[in-house]
């Protein structure tokens, strides 16, 4: 009978053992994915921070045939993944992949620093229907960023903006 | 009494005395982690409170209904420094204003100093003061430890410490930490959010 006894409150230590456990992972896990979002959002904030397309770099346009066409979305010329900054118009974020190693800091006390992995891709979206892939060029541009870590498992964060053409006549 | 029943009273004493480390150890794991856990949900709460204010503001520099009051939005930051920042814009009062009410307003935020909050355990917290237009500065101790802003221009470059010309900010990167007030055994938890860059849309307008 003691040995019952003793059986049954290991058994309910454990299992109180293992709901902390339980808690205390999806609190870290949930501290990790508020970090990707904050990841995710500055990827889609650097990406509106520069010009629609190509050709309304430096001067406006008027036309929609002159926007760049579907099938050319990504870098253009001189351009580089590898470095950022010579990304100058928001298509050039398609097929873009990053890991940004600014943002892996330790966040948890016995945690290795945390690497993201992004990859963004950007279609032409019409206003009318705007969740779905328009197979001619329009005035709105959809980007999808994809934010995973091997921190995170197999989940993975994803967030969608739309950028659309506008300019003072 | 024989001998063997002394035994067995000193052996269930012994035993009952295990059993009752154990349940005074396993309550005190639980106290802990509620504490702990409990912590760690505020102090997540409070991080998406104070990004979820700070996001919703920064993006509507140089916003103003009435375009015309404020004519070059590109001027909208008044001070730039690492820890505040003084900006014009149009606040929002809905539900009779929703866009703004087209009259320009000021928001400065900027953080107090750690000795301020010295009641609370943790000496690094300290306040995130939101000042609009003349008002009495406004704050609630969410535990902020951290609010820095790095500044850029319109070439992606970081500008340095003092910003004599705001108007040549065009991006910039906002990193807050919040951390418990007070915490279980003085482990207090840590919850980061890094806002890379943060382009108000009305500051390309140049």
């Amino acid at each position: 009978m003691t040995i019952g006894a003793m059986f049954l409150l290991a058994v309910t230590v454990l299992n109180v053992n293992k709901n902390f456990n339980t808690t205390t992972e999806i609190l870290n896990d949930s501290k990790i994915r508020i970090l990707a979002v904050s990841v995710a959002t500055s990827m889609l904030e650097e990406a509106s921070s520069k010009s629609f397309d190509e050709q309304t770099d430096t001067a406006a346009v008027a036309s929609i045939s002159s926007l760049t066409a579907v099938s050319s979305l990504g870098l253009d010329g001189s351009e580089n993944s590898s470095n950022h900054r010579t990304l100058n118009d928001f298509d050039d974020y398609n097929a873009y992949k990053t890991t940004p190693i600014l943002d892996s800091i330790s966040i948890l006390k016995d945690c290795p620093k945390i690497v993201f992995k992004i990859f963004c891709k950007v279609d032409y979206v019409s206003s009318s229907s705007p969740s779905v892939v328009s197979t001619t060029r329009t005035w709105h541009k959809k980007m999808q960023i994809k934010v995973t870590s091997s921190a995170m498992g197999t989940d993975t964060i994803k967030m969608n903006t739309i950028y659309s053409y506008w300019y003072f006549r | 009494m024989g001998f063997s029943s002394i035994i067995d009273i000193l052996g269930s004493m012994l035993i009952g005395g295990f059993l009752l480390l154990i349940l005074l150890r396993l309550n005190d794991s639980a106290v802990q982690n509620v504490y702990v856990n409990t912590g760690e949900l505020i102090v997540q709460q409070n991080l998406l409170e104070t990004i979820d204010l700070i996001e919703y503001d920064f993006k509507k520099i140089g916003y103003c209904k009435v375009w015309a009051n404020l004519p070059d939005p590109s001027k909208s930051i008044l001070l730039a420094t690492k820890h505040s920042i003084k900006f014009l814009t149009d606040i929002a009062a809905p539900p009779t204003y929703p866009g703004g009410d087209g009259v320009v307003d000021t928001i400065y935020y900027y953080v107090g100093a750690t000795s301020a909050l010295s009641g609370t355990p943790n000496p690094r917290d300290m306040m995130l003061y939101r000042v609009v237009n003349s008002e009495t500065a406004k704050s609630a101790n969410l535990g902020v430890t951290q609010f820095d802003i790095k500044y850029f221009n319109a070439l992606g470059d970081s500008l340095t410490f003092p910003i004599s010309v705001p108007s040549s900010v065009y991006t910039m990167q906002i990193s807050v930490t919040v951390e418990n007030t007070q915490a279980y055994g003085e482990k207090y938890s840590t919850v980061f959010w890094r806002q890379l860059r943060l382009a108000a849309r009305n500051l390309r307008n140049r």
